[in-house]
């Protein structure tokens, strides 16, 4: 079974300004940031399974 | 808690409000997670099925009138949304699936029934966020507050400072929400740029975004605001100040430009975190205190009633096609960062000087 691709991660709640902009990456801190969605899109994908049995 | 998903053209979207973050994940995960998708509908690529997030002005009264202000003049005619009328494009928000709403103004706290509308939203499992000038915020009403995903103040000038302070310490303290800070990057802000980082960071502000002004018919004439954020100088400090004081740093759209030329970062990081330029009529509208939606906040012209808003319409209008597909110089074809930047700002007194290559 294909396992699909996580393509970007938004972090945070981005709303609350006049534009499209992002966050300045904060280096390695903001790498570790990342992965708090990442693991959470991969949890719902378990939860899912799961779920189907 | 807001949680939602969509499908989009590239796949689907997964926004969560805490942790908040929106993921985008390709077809095949889209179909793990479950997201249905409308098999009538065709996405073009590029385009978002509909807005993410729209910029709700509730009113155009305000308590402030900031010098340069975009939007709002004393003489102007003041007016609220009425409140069924703001409920009506809320339901049709609902129905286009947007994530959030972001209300704004005018000074949005001067509307008679914002905690009403914000609960409305809410309760339509769309996050509502809001942007003000805190002079109201006191302790009878900043308990309210909590009923708002993000909460930012407004600092235009230094003198709001330790009316922003006070209105930061009763949201941290009865709504719970650490605020973020807008920052106006003007001739008066910039040269204390590091004292205003230093303010924040002491006052435990979540994070700061750093707002480019810009000229529209409202402020027309006002130039002596606006700074040089052509050079360099500005993306080095704003990046230093980041680093020395752990802040979490948002810049507005309209200068992705100047970030991808000067910022050092790479095409992969920026898209890596959706780091991107011009995303009006895209990822996210601007709605008015009529009702009636728009590109982007300071984009005069208007497009049709938010009330009524379709997802053919939104994908086939021509106004808003050309909005999209606009290109700030003959340069953007060639340059390497065309996908994320989109073309550059639409306010026509706005360029660049690019191309950059990746």
């Amino acid at each position: 079974m294909k396992r699909g691709k996580i393509l970007k991660v938004r972090p945070f709640n981005m709303a609350n300004f006049s534009g499209g902009s992002a966050y300045l990456p904060l280096d390695l801190f903001f790498d570790l940031v990342l992965l708090i969605p990442y693991y959470m899109l991969m949890a719902l994908i378990v939860m899912g399974r799961n779920k189907k049995g | 808690m807001v949680n939602k998903t969509r499908r989009e053209w590239f796949g689907g979207l997964v926004f969560r409000e805490k942790p908040g973050f929106v993921g985008y994940v390709d077809d095949v995960m889209a179909d793990r997670l479950k997201i249905v998708k409308d098999e009538n509908v065709i996405l073009p690529k590029n385009l978002f099925s509909t807005p993410m997030d729209a910029h709700f002005a509730l009113t155009t009264r305000c308590n402030l009138f900031c010098e340069g202000c975009y939007n709002t003049k004393p003489d102007d005619n003041f007016s609220d949304i009425p409140l069924e009328k703001a409920k009506r494009v809320i339901d049709n928000l609902t129905n286009l699936n947007l994530f959030s709403v972001s209300f704004g103004g005018g000074e949005p706290t001067l509307h008679p029934n914002l905690f009403e509308i914000a609960r409305y939203t809410r309760e339509k499992n769309i996050l509502p966020n809001i942007t003000t000038n805190g002079r109201t915020v006191s302790p009878e009403n900043a308990g309210s507050f909590d009923v708002f995903g993000n909460v930012h103040l407004s600092l235009h000038a230094l003198k709001d400072i330790p009316y922003i302070e006070k209105a930061a310490a009763l949201i941290v303290k009865f709504a719970k929400i650490k605020p973020g800070l807008n920052l106006l990057l003007t001739t008066e802000t910039l040269p204390e740029l590091e004292n205003i980082f230093k303010w924040a960071k002491k006052n435990k502000f979540s994070k700061i975004l750093c707002l480019r002004y810009k000229q529209t018919e409202k402020n027309k004439g006002i130039s002596h605001l606006q700074i040089d954020d052509s050079t360099e100088d500005v993306y080095k400090q704003i990046n230093a100040l980041r680093k020395r004081y752990k802040m979490k740093v948002l810049v507005d759209c309209s200068m992705f430009q100047d970030i991808a030329k000067y910022g050092n970062l790479s095409h992969d990081q920026m898209y890596k975190v959706d780091f991107n330029g011009c995303q009006g009529a895209n990822a996210y509208i601007a709605i008015d205190v009529n009702g009636f939606f728009k590109p982007c906040s300071f984009w005069k012209e208007t497009m049709g009633d938010a009330e009524s808003l379709t997802q053919d319409f939104w994908i086939n209008d021509v106004k808003l096609n050309a909005f999209r597909n606009y290109r700030d110089n003959e340069g953007c074809g060639s340059c390497g960062y065309l996908d994320l930047c989109c073309g550059g700002c639409r306010l026509e007194n706005l360029t660049c000087g690019l191309p950059v290559s990746k």
